[in-house]
């Protein structure tokens, strides 16, 4: 009986065509705007270009230390900067014409630094690099102006020290992880596809109450116990949702190469909890009676887009701020509770946090799941 | 004028859904708002203070030094020294750097032989740009402050020699800034792109939709109403909802921006705003056509509205995405009023407009209509055709 | 006829204000062709959603075969179809996957379901239609569909709500000749509808409900007994005077008399050959005439009768 009604449940659901068309692509099409968009990100921030500085001398003061400074800088050996020395009017042109990043002025040996308008990242951090670079000279004159000239042992000592701009961090690594904070798009597109599986909760519901449908009535009618038509209906009802979300998993791991971090089967075990918390969202709404049957496609939209906002679609940090403010709403949030397993997958080597974030999901779809079966299990109406 | 009527019989029984759309939407748009804002915080931005936890286990005079400069230009976190606490701690943003100061460290500094191998261990926060930051502060420091001690100087003197050097800073003039200012107004009408078409589609279309399948199941067809009449009724009667939408959310954006959208700048967003709502109703007017069942709405309506809102720069900057996407997303609608908006918010006031701006807004709104105009040809072509099959 | 199948005493149904069923009583004994009937809105469909345990109810009493019939009496709906006014079928699966997924929700045999559903297809004449989508069906196929889709399972006692709704007079016939012969299989039928002449063609007991009220019940003929009038006598007259309106109405057995719109209507309560008589009369008037009919009464005349109402508004 079980497999019967879970058989023709499922064909009714792949042969809605424009559903299944829809349920199927959507996450796809979505995640391959994301990496469209988000693929040239960390790849063009990581790109180093030589900056190119236009060097004006505004009077006769002596930069030998300067030319030094700037040769050692514009070497191949380090290329972090291509210099052209030049006067005001046409550095001033260069700038203008984007051909140079900045213009470096001297006056009394001091330099000062002319930036146009920084409407690119990519720019802005040219102009913190160089002004950086400017800072560093005047500090490492400031130390030079401290050791006697005739002291050439000091002198020659200080001057190596600083050339060899030492870095005294070891920084260890927090995680094994992809630490790429783009992922956090892609865990809540993963959230937002487990919550659009409360259409098919939805639909389940509407095919078994009297007064939903007509379809309805007439299971309401039969001799099949309420329970199993239940079940076999539900289990039905998830499938589809959850063979969807592997789907997404395996395209956006093997075909967009994206390193969604942690074991891929511990992320598709995700998925499926997720789908089901999902399926029981539209279940639990679809099966309350008080709301219009029209008003209930309205409010499952609502939730689950406003569950992915706040689970971090479309800014990245609200799910810190709600966890500084109102940390309970990330744990009621199913959305914010499926990234947070993805994100602990990634992050921590121990299953800890991960197991944790699973288990609530598990109890949300259970206490939901009863709520539902207590409303649907009902066979006689008020009125239908 | 009975199609029009119907209309509003039809949407009656939609004013539900309306609603709740509406509410949760304006929830979405005041929480951004209040996110982005803080995040973009001039204020929080120019300090770039961040979260440090430092374990000193030199308690040198060096390392002294070392925790007294990063406090005066950071905040300082008191958290456990176990990896578990720490991640835990930088998982939810408490802590973004952690400083680690073995013992030892002044004497391995200081001496002739500086081997960078027996150096400070950190943990920074994955992708943090201020993180990077802090480390180069932190390797300056340490580099002037051995150049001193080189030099043969006592701890406390290099301390403050280290203090002063540190202080030099180049003098940097930017010319002419037209820098894309992030402002109340422009953070409310850059999220309002997403806001509308989500709002307008989903409340909208499924009235068109109802219509179309009433219609059909009524075969009203036979009517005297020629498709062309109904199809401008339906569309009058759905502009009214579509500026009732655009009249909200004006209004909303008057509470959160209050005097800077009493500007002619302001007056301009709103046309923008304007022109970007008969779009979207044009594009709830086309899919209506063809889409049979609220399910396939909220997909498309979804899809069209965060794919067009990432590609068009609406959550991640413009300045973010290869330039093949900005290129391709040209296409879309969304491009042309985030074009417009970018523009408006480099200036405080219409007369600082330069001649290509004015050529910017002039192609943005022309465009956006020749979008709306499009789209609904395409939506009767599509109407027609359903008609007669 | 044999033991009670469906007994229903005191029921009352009421939403909110509105009583939709007024301590409604109904005996439907074994083997009968049961006609519900009644004006729209007279409390039929609740009758009937009551008495399946769809529809809570006020006050009453209800048992099928015997027994108390509950949501939860799954024996008992063993033994029930039903086929609603609703067309209730999926749009996704072929005319054979509706009927086989229906039946499969009361024969859990695989072997004895699938002779089933073959012969509730054969049993509707769909056979040509096994592998069509209801999408492509006519109104009246898709009927058909329906009621496979409610007896398959061969149940005791079915339920068919409206069955005929708009519906091509072909299908039309063909359902209520496939009613017929259920019935002669052994299933007590119990049938709603507010077209008189289907209940008159079929039902062997019919009732007569308006207001959630039993209004009369009985055979057809019974129900017709009631009434005073027996025949009513149309003729196409032009200028009749009063006069031989008079003499009309003294005729015997004439109980009431109309002409309007050129139309003389004469209302007999008994009496033979009373159309010669009164052709005869005006011939003697010297008066032609044109299109003449006489109409016996119909199940639409009982109900005027006693409720003041048309049956079909």
């Amino acid at each position: 009986m079980f497999l019967h009604l879970y058989k023709y449940r499922l064909k009714t659901i792949i042969r809605s065509k424009v559903d299944f068309f829809w349920v199927l692509l959507f996450p796809l099409l979505l995640g391959t705007c994301f990496y469209t968009a988000f693929h040239n990100l960390t790849t063009s921030l990581e790109e180093f270009k030589t900056i190119p500085v236009a060097i004006v001398c505004e009077d006769n003061s002596d930069l030998t230390f300067f030319k030094e400074y700037v040769k050692a800088l514009s070497s191949d050996e380090n290329n972090i900067i291509s210099v052209t020395y030049t006067n005001a009017g046409e550095a001033q042109t260069l700038l203008s014409d984007k051909k140079v990043t900045g213009i470096i002025t001297l006056k009394k040996s001091i330099p000062s630094l002319t930036f146009q308008d920084s409407d690119s990242s990519n720019k802005s951090i040219s102009q913190s690099i160089l002004k950086e670079l400017m800072d560093s000279y005047l500090q490492s004159m400031d130390i030079l102006s401290n050791v006697d000239v005739k002291d050439t042992g000091n002198m020659i000592a200080v001057i190596n020290h600083l050339s060899n701009n030492a870095d005294y961090i070891i920084e260890r690594k927090l995680t094994n992880g992809n630490t790429d904070y783009m992922l956090d798009y892609y865990y809540s597109l993963i959230a937002m596809t487990c919550m659009f599986g409360c259409y098919s909760g939805l639909s389940c519901v509407n095919g078994l109450k009297a007064d939903l449908s007509a379809q309805g009535m007439r299971k309401c009618l039969s001799s099949t116990k309420r329970l199993t038509l239940i079940l076999g209906d539900f289990f039905a009802s998830c499938t589809f949702p959850i063979l969807s979300n592997i789907i997404l998993i395996i395209y956006l791991k093997y075909i967009l190469k994206i390193n969604l971090g942690g074991n891929v089967l511990l992320i598709m075990a995700t998925t499926v909890v997720g789908s089901i918390i999902g399926v029981c969202v539209g279940l639990f709404v679809g099966a309350i009676p008080t709301i219009k049957p029209g008003a209930k496609n309205g409010i499952l939209t609502s939730l689950s887009l406003l569950s992915s906002f706040l689970s971090g679609l479309m800014v990245a940090g609200i799910k810190y701020k709600i966890e500084k403010v109102l940390p309970i709403l990330n744990k009621l949030n199913p959305a914010a509770v499926i990234t947070d397993a993805l994100y602990s997958l990634n992050i921590y080597d121990t299953y800890h946090q991960y197991i944790t974030c699973i288990s609530i999901l598990a109890v949300m779809s259970v206490i939901l799941c009863t709520l539902s079966y207590l409303m649907i299990r009902r066979e006689s109406y008020a009125s239908i | 004028m009975q199609v029009f009527k119907t209309y509003f019989k039809v949407s009656k029984k939609h004013l539900g859904a309306f609603f709740i759309y509406t509410t949760i939407f304006i929830v979405l748009l005041s929480v951004f708002v209040a996110q982005r804002k803080e995040e973009s915080d001039p204020a929080a931005f120019q300090s770039s203070k961040i979260k440090v936890s430092i374990f000193d286990h030199d308690q040198s005079d060096l390392s002294t030094s070392l925790v007294s400069f990063i406090s005066e230009n950071h905040n300082i976190v008191k958290i456990d020294e176990d990896l578990k606490s720490i991640r835990d701690k930088m998982y939810i943003r408490d802590v973004e750097y952690v400083l680690i100061i073995p013992e030892g460290f002044e004497k391995k500094l200081t001496s002739t032989d500086i081997d960078p191998s027996y150096g400070l261990e950190a943990y920074k926060f994955p992708g943090s740009v201020s993180a990077t930051f802090i480390q180069s502060q932190i390797n300056s420091f340490l580099n002037i402050y051995s150049s001193y001690t080189i030099l043969g100087y006592d701890a406390n003197t290099a301390n403050e020699k280290t203090l002063e050097t540190l202080s030099l800073e180049t003098e940097a003039n930017v010319s002419a800034a037209l820098e894309e200012k992030i402002s109340v107004p422009h953070i409310y009408y850059t999220i309002i792109c997403y806001i509308l078409v989500s709002v307008i589609v989903m409340c909208i279309a499924p009235i068109i939709i109802v219509f179309n399948k009433e219609e059909l199941k009524n075969r009203t067809n036979l009517s005297c109403v020629s498709q062309v009449k109904r199809n401008l009724s339906i569309a009058a009667a759905s502009l009214i909802f579509t500026l009732l939408i655009f009249l909200l959310f004006t209004v909303i954006s008057f509470f959160m921006a209050g005097n800077e959208m009493k500007t002619g700048i302001g007056a301009l967003r709103i046309l923008n705003t304007f022109v970007n709502s008969i779009v979207c109703l044009s594009f709830a007017f086309m899919i209506a056509t063809f889409v049979t069942n609220e399910n396939q709405l909220t997909f498309i309506a979804n899809f069209f509205g965060l794919a067009s809102s990432f590609l068009c720069g609406v959550f991640v900057g413009r300045e973010f995405l290869g330039k093949a996407v900005v290129n391709f997303s040209k296409i879309l609608p969304a491009y042309w009023y985030m074009d417009v908006e970018i523009a408006l918010s480099k200036y405080n006031n219409i007369s600082q407009f330069t001649e290509s701006t004015t050529r910017t807004l002039t192609y943005g709104y022309v465009i956006q209509i020749l979008f709306a105009i499009v789209m609904f040809s395409v939506g009767m072509v599509i109407s027609k055709s359903r008609k007669s099959a | 006829m044999g033991a009670s199948v469906i007994t229903v005493e005191n029921l009352v149904k009421r939403y909110k204000e509105l009583i939709a069923l007024d301590h409604f009583n109904l005996d439907i004994k074994e083997g009968e062709i049961f006609g519900l009937l009644g004006p729209n809105g007279s409390g039929k469909t609740t009758t009937m959603n009551c008495i399946l345990s769809l529809l809570k109810y006020d006050k009453g009493v209800i048992k099928i075969f015997g027994k108390e019939m509950k949501p939860d009496s799954y024996e008992l709906k063993k033994d029930i179809g039903v086929v609603m006014q609703n067309v209730a079928v999926f749009d996704e699966l072929t005319v054979y996957e509706n009927v086989d997924y229906f039946c499969g929700l009361y024969i859990k045999d695989k072997a004895t379901r699938k002779q089933y559903v073959e012969e509730a297809i054969q049993f509707v004449d769909l056979e040509k239609f096994k592998k069509f989508y209801p999408k492509k069906l006519s109104g009246g196929l898709l009927r058909r569909l329906n009621i496979a889709c409610g007896i398959a399972h061969k149940p005791k006692l079915i339920f068919l709500d409206e069955p005929t709704v708009a519906v091509d007079p072909q299908s039309r016939n063909n359902i209520l000749e496939g009613i017929v012969k259920l019935n002669k299989n052994g299933a007590t039928i119990v049938y709603t509808s507010h077209y008189m002449e289907e209940v008159e063609q079929i039902c062997t007991r019919i009732m007569i409900m308006d207001k959630g009220k039993n209004i009369t019940q009985g055979t057809a003929a019974e129900l017709k007994k009631m009434i005073r009038n027996t025949e009513t006598i149309h003729i196409e007259i032009l200028n009749l005077p009063d006069s031989v309106i008079e003499k009309i109405k003294e005729l015997t057995h004439v109980y009431k008399v109309e002409y309007a719109e050129n139309l003389l209507k004469v209302f007999y309560n008994g009496g033979k050959h009373n159309l010669i008589k009164v052709l005869d009369l005006l011939s003697k008037e010297d008066l032609s005439f044109g299109r003449v009919y006489s109409e016996l009464p119909t199940l639409n005349d009982v109900f005027l009768e006693i409720t003041g109402k048309e049956l079909r508004d």
